[in-house]
């Protein structure tokens, strides 16, 4: 579209204005077909907040009380003494704050290897680990679980925490070796001719370039810990070794057992919007890293 | 030198080596802890049991039953004070596959609680220990216990967990309903020797009433809930799950499909999937329902209104009343690090004062049965709702007879199997006749590859 | 005089590569220990009958022939899985592009809308699980209070076995935001010129979606697709917590199957049998998927033909 001369003749203005509305109306149309999405996709989040402070024999009646009166907080209160939940937590988090550090500083070795350094076997290596970036994780579980357990470290975290220090996942390793080829050699030469070794260069120069993806990779991996069930429900038996999304399956369950179809919403919901809380409150402090971090991955992917 | 690439029978080399210690990992011994562990108690008197801190840890799926047990283990370590109880619960669903995972880690918990497939699954593959030598060096009164839930807690002659109740179902009913509508009670018809299924749907008719969230229905219903509910049921009407000696199910026998027959034509008075929080006996809105024994106590602050309770349902061809028969216990897993102090605990609950406790806070009939009908305990009880006919239930139970559990190793695939063909029935998605056959079918080739324990399954005084 | 150790007399090249497998160590223990020996060893391992608790005995291919002649439950779930995949991918697939496409346009506030849409995909696990359930409560749900009042009697969705995997289905669409940031990203990639000179030949609207969107997001809509299909076999939580593979086996997810028969009736021989068979589906479903791609997956404007 040409540049409309502001000061233009009035079939110009008029021309303008048409111009203007079209645009407007068009405008319009989007916003109108993205409002009921966006609260279609809002309401989840805001029904579980509804019912998490709604009086107990306010949850199941009809009509429904939408803003509850009063709002009773003590629900998240029983929620959160219902069972240990403080051990819990601080049992998530430390397996999340292990793996963290292992899989960063496992994944970027990894890929500084294969980005940087040349050895015999290199390549075949590398299509071994893009390779396996799509093996399905069952494929290996059961030997695994039996290595685990001639271990003896079934029911406790080891199971979930080595991994991420023995390379991470190939997918954070291939993400992280794509960002440092795009590194300029050149910057790895400067160092070499100053007496830096191999390991400088990783620690020094490499990594601090590729904070962001970095940045990404810690997102993913505390988000894939802390959401974990799968692998909790199959290493973790005792009680005082649960996570916190074990945790909350239990109390799913015992509130609703099969001839015993009563549940305290109140209290699932209360529990349920803690431990989501988390991952919330990173997400809206790192918004634009996480986006990032997916962009990143879908489109080098 | 030869370093230009990883050689492929290098790497080749590499990966056998690995696989291999996998696999024979996979075939290796148990880990040690599992073997050094003794599976037989001493032959001589009771042993003097550790003075070191240790903490028994007691598995469990029911969460109020704590409330009854925390007391009682508290007295417990009062009396030995090294020795703590921490107790934990997974829900039921999940619980075989939880200690079948403990067994597979080699961690195993003290004390675990042991019930109905829960307790086939562990003893038809040989993981609890024997009982009998603690309960002869200790002189257990073994003999205050019904020989029928002896059984339901043995195999292959082994006594493998010690019941720690004798609870059955009941049928709930509520009894203001009844008397606004001027009909008679549950109780009533059983008292006068009427009490049979179509007694039953009778006054349900009479009860249901309304339509969607203000539904009240007359009965509970009937199908794929529970077993305990169901095998009692056919045994009544002169079937059961299997004959007597196990060879076939009878789940497609015409007297079999008389129960189902009864249960699907009723259907209109119960509540359905739909009706999730209505269908519940917390919301009001179920006017009769069979529930565990205990709940008569659970329920009083629970419920805002009075109730009370019959047997289930006789046969209106036999009139007989069966029970379920179901006695959770508490056994010792094998590889449990400290059997002997489990075994001071399981007989702890089991004394006069525990059981008393354990009554009073949880409603559980007392194992024994000298402790259970006592009408003394009964009336102390001032939270267990309609107390006395408690106890007229809880004597009927030891005298009328109850239905155990089929000891096939495999009974949960089983009731899985009948679950998935008879909910297709009851949605009108196959004829009943057919989810019966199907689920008898399938319930026959279970039953081939099943470790069986050849035992009584109805069992009565006689 | 310093004596040269052993270390400095290696030539540079041969230095570079000890260091490189250092630097690879940790995850070529993991790769070899974790995966591929695994692996390998599933794979014998399915050729036997192992209740872990005894030793495993080899009992040939009878698992396989089991699996395919005599187990339902297997058949179930397959047929569930694949149900899911091909409803769940393409639908979520094209309302992630729907939005994506919205959100593409100079709308005020777009910032907040791109937000909404992706903050459910931020969350995960039991908590998403236990959300659900609530919402799709036959009686007292948001779902079926919002179909009563238009005069919609809902069904009793995850207790009904006609509708308990279209429920799951429906939920999955909750959490396309992760695919919507990618397409939008896609999108916004697409240089302008090409709908000016698509406009100029005189496409309109429809046309120039499928004439030039399409093409151009491909390699994103070719990965998505495939990330989709190997998701849908791992899948878990959700049917575990919120139906256990029921009513009936109406939600019976593979990987659920794959894990009741290892862990919870003890057949690892059978459930490692599972595994591969497992496997070998998603192998030929990715690699249908990557022989298709010349037709109809573009890099930077090439035609792969």
């Amino acid at each position: 579209m040409e540049l409309v001369n502001r000061t233009g003749l009035p079939s110009q203005r008029r021309l303008n204005f048409r111009k203007w509305f079209r645009n407007f109306r068009f405008k319009t149309l989007i916003s109108i077909l993205i409002i009921p999405g966006a609260i279609l996709f809002i309401a989840p989040f805001l029904w579980m907040l509804s019912t998490s402070l709604k009086d107990p024999k306010m949850v199941y009646i009809f009509p429904p009380q939408i803003i509850p009166n009063p709002a009773v907080w003590n629900n998240y209160i029983r929620a959160m003494t219902r069972l240990p939940f403080q051990d819990y937590a601080l049992n998530t988090i430390q397996i999340t704050v292990l793996c963290l550090i292992g899989h960063l500083l496992t994944a970027s070795m990894t890929a500084y290897g294969f980005a940087r350094l040349r050895f015999p076997g290199r390549d075949f290596l590398f299509i071994l680990l893009i390779s396996s970036i799509m093996l399905p994780t069952q494929v290996t579980l059961i030997p695994t679980f039996i290595i685990f357990r001639y271990l003896g470290w079934v029911d406790t975290f080891k199971p979930l925490i080595v991994p991420d220090w023995l390379g991470g996942v190939p997918f954070t390793v291939f993400l992280l070796r794509q960002f440092m080829t795009s590194i300029p050699i050149e910057l790895d030469e400067a160092a070499k001719i100053e007496g830096a070794n191999f390991f400088d260069i990783y620690w020094r120069i490499i990594l601090p370039l590729i904070k962001p993806a970095l940045g990404a990779v810690t997102i993913f991996v505390f988000l894939w810990n802390w959401n974990d069930f799968y692998y909790a429900v199959i290493y973790i038996n005792s009680q005082n070794k649960w996570t916190l999304q074990l945790a909350l399956n239990a109390l799913h369950r015992s509130s609703a057992a099969p001839d015993r179809s009563f549940m305290e919403m109140e209290i699932l919901m209360a529990a349920s919007i803690v431990i989501m809380l988390p991952c919330l409150i990173i997400f809206f402090f790192a918004q634009r890293l996480f986006i990032q971090g997916i962009v990143i991955t879908g489109v080098k992917g | 030198m030869n370093t230009k690439k990883l050689s492929r029978r290098n790497f080749l080399r590499g990966a056998a080596v690995v696989s291999g210690a996998a696999v024979l990992a996979a075939c290796a011994p148990k880990p040690a802890a599992t073997q050094a562990a003794p599976t037989t108690a001493p032959t001589m008197g009771p042993k003097p049991l550790t003075t070191e801190p240790i903490t028994l840890r007691m598995w469990h799926w029911d969460n109020y039953m704590a409330d009854g047990w925390k007391p009682v283990n508290a007295k417990f370590t009062e009396k030995y004070p090294n020795i703590k109880v921490s107790i934990e619960m997974t829900e039921y669903g999940e619980y075989s596959q939880k200690v079948a995972a403990a067994i597979a880690g080699g961690a195993v918990p003290d004390v675990t609680g042991t019930v109905a497939e829960h307790f086939t699954n562990m003893a038809g593959q040989g993981q609890l220990t024997d009982l009998t030598p603690y309960v002869d060096a200790t002189k257990f009164p073994i003999d205050d216990y019904n020989k029928g839930n002896l059984s339901q807690n043995s195999w292959g002659g082994l006594l493998l967990s010690i019941p720690y109740t004798a609870d059955g179902e009941w049928w709930f009913y509520q009894v203001d309903e009844f008397k606004k509508k001027g009909l008679k009670t549950p109780y009533q018809y059983w008292k006068e020797g009427n009490w049979t299924w179509d007694t039953a749907t009778m006054l349900a008719e009479q009860l249901t009433s309304g339509t969607g969230v203000d539904k009240v229905f007359g009965w509970g219903g009937l199908g794929t809930g529970n077993y305990f509910e169901m095998l009692p049921y056919l045994a009544s009407n002169g079937s059961g799950f299997f004959d007597e000696k196990y060879t076939k199910c009878l789940l497609s026998d015409p007297k079999s499909l008389e129960l189902y027959q009864w249960g699907y034509d009723n259907r209109k008075f119960a509540p359905g999937p739909e009706d999730q929080q209505s269908g519940t006996p917390q919301s009001g809105h179920v006017m009769q329902w069979l529930d565990w024994s205990p709940y008569g106590l659970v329920y009083a602050p629970q419920m805002p209104f009075t109730y009370s309770y019959a047997p289930p349902p006789a046969s209106p061809t036999t009139k007989k009343f069966v029970f379920c028969g179901d006695a959770p216990g508490f056994g010792i897993l094998k590889g449990a690090k400290h059997p002997d102090e489990s075994w001071a605990l399981i007989a702890w609950l089991n004394t006069l004062d525990a059981c008393e406790t354990i009554f009073d806070y949880t409603g559980q009939e007392p194992p024994r049965i000298s402790i259970a009908t006592d009408t003394g305990l009964w009336q102390r009880n001032t939270k267990f709702v309609d107390s006395a006919v408690g106890l007229e239930l809880t004597k009927a139970r030891f005298n009328d007879g109850f239905y155990n559990t089929p000891k096939t190793s495999n009974f949960v695939e089983m009731w899985q199997a009948h679950n998935e063909e008879i909910s297709l029935a009851w949605a009108d998605k196959q004829p009943l006749k057919d989810a019966l056959n199907k689920a008898n079918d399938r319930i026959d080739a279970l039953l081939k590859e099943a470790t069986i324990d050849q035992d009584r399954l109805y069992w009565t005084p006689s | 005089m310093k004596k040269t150790s052993g270390w400095n007399r290696l030539s540079l090249t041969r230095k570079e590569a000890i260091f490189g497998y250092i630097f690879i160590l940790p995850w070529l223990i993991g790769f070899f220990a974790l995966r591929l020996g695994p692996m390998i060893a599933s794979f014998f391992l399915s050729f036997t009958e192992y209740a872990i608790i005894s030793s495993p005995h080899f009992i040939g291919l009878a698992n396989f022939v089991k699996m395919f002649t005599d187990d339902p439950s297997f058949l179930d779930s397959l047929r569930v899985t694949l149900t899911y995949a091909i409803f769940a991918i393409p639908i979520g697939m094209a309302i992630s592009l729907a939005i994506a496409m919205l959100l593409n346009q100079k709308v005020p506030g777009v910032t907040v809308w791109r937000t909404i849409y992706y903050l459910p995909s931020v969350v995960s696990g039991v908590a998403v699980s236990t959300l659900w359930v609530w919402l799709f409560h036959s009686q007292f749900g948001l779902i079926n209070l919002a179909l009563g009042v238009i005069g919609i009697q809902g069904p009793a969705w995850l207790r009904d076995p006609d509708w308990a995997l279209i429920a799951l289905i429906i939920m999955s669409f909750w959490s396309i935001g992760g695919g919507m940031v990618i397409n939008l990203a896609g999108l916004q990639g697409i240089p302008t010129e090409l709908y000016e000179a698509a406009s100029i030949d005189g496409a309109n609207a429809w046309q120039r979606f499928w004439r030039v969107t399409i093409p151009m997001l491909s390699p994103v809509l070719f990965f998505n697709l495939i990330m989709g299909v190997i998701d849908t076999f791992q899948y878990f939580t959700n049917a575990y917590v919120m139906t256990n593979g029921g009513p009936g086996r109406s939600t019976l997810f593979y990987n659920l199957y794959l894990f009741q028969n290892a862990f919870r009736y003890y057949k690892m021989g059978y459930a490692s049998a599972l595994a591969w068979v497992m496997f070998l589906i998603i192998l030929v479903l990715t690699l249908s998927i990557f022989k298709s791609s010349p037709y109809w997956v573009y890099y930077e404007g090439l035609r792969k033909r």
